[in-house]
């Protein structure tokens, strides 16, 4: 997700967790590692289909 | 249950998830240890984020071979990475079968929670729904397929194919799709504890523990 397409919150939220933990964002799913995130699942970059 | 920990009120909980997305299920099966540790008593509703709305309904082959495809990887890297998250889940009992599993879309998979949820089932749907994707290697895509999945839970197969193909519960789909976006959540799982607290990624169970344990907390003070 780019910065033109990223949404800007209008509901406030207190975050808590470890911000590294796996998650799926946009089309792509991430998973934690030691130093970095991966990618994991698929990303499909919009064309490509 | 710890009567002493529980609140008059369950605390609430609305989670966006995509029945496709990994993460998910491994921060379900998380946070489920999380309320059976604490006895905190939690009010669930969950929600729909569609991660790859343009996929096909029928994409033929397997994740490894969708992702090395359109990005180009190569295939050992992709099934290393898949391994990693299968290994994870299987920590937690969860058996994913990422060799079997169809690739696909998901938008009647959502109006099918929004379905169950309309008829009080929606957490057992869920549930249902994460199993046939990742571990049964169900197609949670089709309709027929999605009503054959319904029915294994006790749905009436022709209430959900009529419901599925008239499209009839979307506009509760896209609905929380915008409230997603008025959240700002990017990624899913996304947990949003008592409407205050927003909770990203499959989290240790600690974590959400933590997270319901301040809520009581705060209740009491």
């Amino acid at each position: 997700m780019d910065a033109a397409t990223k949404p800007i919150p209008t509901f406030a939220l207190t975050p808590v967790g470890d911000p590294t933990v796996g998650v799926c964002e946009g089309d792509a799913c991430l998973v934690e590692d030691q130093h970095s995130r991966v990618l994991v699942n698929r990303q499909i970059d919009e064309g490509l289909i | 249950m710890n009567d002493s920990a529980n609140p008059i009120a369950p605390v609430k909980i609305d989670i966006w998830s995509d029945v496709q997305c990994p993460w998910c299920y491994i921060g379900k099966r998380r946070f489920e240890a999380a309320v059976e540790s604490s006895g905190i008593a939690v009010d669930i509703e969950y929600h729909s984020f569609e991660l790859a709305p343009d996929t096909p309904v029928e994409y033929e082959g397997t994740p490894t071979q969708f992702l090395s495809e359109r990005k180009g990887l190569p295939m050992p890297q992709v099934e290393e990475m898949l391994t990693r998250v299968t290994d994870i889940a299987s920590s937690l009992g969860l058996d994913y079968d990422y060799e079997h599993i169809h690739q696909t879309n998901t938008i009647k998979a959502h109006e099918l929670l929004h379905f169950a949820k309309a008829q009080g089932r929606q957490l057992e749907m869920k549930e249902r729904l994460l199993e046939a994707y990742f571990v049964k290697t169900e197609h949670v895509g089709r309709v027929e397929d999605l009503a054959d999945i319904a029915a294994s839970i006790g749905f009436d197969r022709s209430e959900v194919v009529r419901v599925l193909d008239s499209s009839e519960y979307l506009p509760a789909v896209k609905s929380d799709m915008e409230v997603a976006m008025q959240y700002g959540i990017q990624g899913v799982p996304f947990f949003v504890i008592d409407g205050k607290y927003g909770v990203s990624g499959a989290q240790e169970s600690e974590t959400f523990a933590n997270v319901l344990t301040q809520v009581i907390t705060e209740r009491d003070s």
